[in-house]
């Protein structure tokens, strides 16, 4: 588990005082799921999108909402 | 409600052999950029002859003009050809036709920048590249245009191996 350094958030400082490269970059981007779809086809991020849309339209469904 | 099929529409277009390009927020998705949308958007090539392939395409998928539902319009190739937005539905879900962009530009000029890619059982689209995506967003003056840049950025920065290099990141 990594403790955030608010000071520097490219940074972190574990438990043992180690530090790491973080997720977020300093444009609040999340590097790693940037990371994850560009090591997907193109076939796979279209299924991955699909499935985001169905989930969201799963949950819409059940709260009864459009 | 229609629930958003992307790749059916695809499909039914790509069948027909319509000459488009994707855009906008599944253009960002397919190239790699860790977004969601629900709106297809897509430039169509508005040469007479696509137009003839285009609007089977969009009767086969019960398309209409969403702004009115109950009048239930369907495109025709009059309405096709011109620059404007078609904000459709289909039974697949949205669908918005742009004859062009923010930046002026229609089919011809940005299938320069749109590469084929496979999506897989034999459907092939152009889809266009992360520049361009970033050039039409910063032209447009929508919030949610603007939220989206920082990650198409850092995707497009991820891919070249370089800085994500847009305002406020140097």
């Amino acid at each position: 588990m990594l403790d955030g350094d608010p000071k520097d958030p490219a940074r972190s400082t574990s438990k043992d005082g180690a530090q790491h490269a973080v997720a977020v970059a300093g444009d609040g981007v999340d590097v790693t799921l940037v990371r994850w779809t560009l090591s997907l086809t193109p076939a796979e991020r279209l299924v991955v999108l699909q499935g985001a849309v169905d989930a969201i339209a799963d949950l819409r469904s059940r709260l009864g909402t459009r | 409600m229609e629930r958003a099929d992307f790749r059916l529409i695809l499909e039914v277009l790509a069948r027909h052999r319509v000459d488009f390009v994707i855009v906008g927020g599944v253009a960002a998705a397919l190239q790699g950029a860790p977004v969601s949308t629900f709106d297809l958007d897509l430039v169509h090539s508005r040469e007479a002859a696509n137009l003839a392939r285009l609007v089977p395409a969009l009767e086969e998928l019960g398309s209409y003009y969403r702004e009115k539902p109950d009048l239930r319009i369907a495109p025709d190739e009059a309405r096709l050809r011109g620059a404007g937005h078609h904000l459709l539905l289909t039974r697949a879900g949205p669908l918005d036709l742009l004859g062009t962009v923010a930046t002026g530009d229609g089919y011809a000029e940005l299938a320069a920048h749109a590469p084929p890619l496979d999506l897989g059982g034999g459907l092939r689209v152009r889809v266009l590249d992360l520049p361009a995506i970033i050039r039409i967003k910063e032209r447009l003056d929508r919030e949610r245009d603007r939220a989206m840049l920082p990650i198409l950025r850092r995707t497009l920065a991820e891919r070249s191996g370089g800085s994500a290099g847009g305002p406020g990141d140097d």
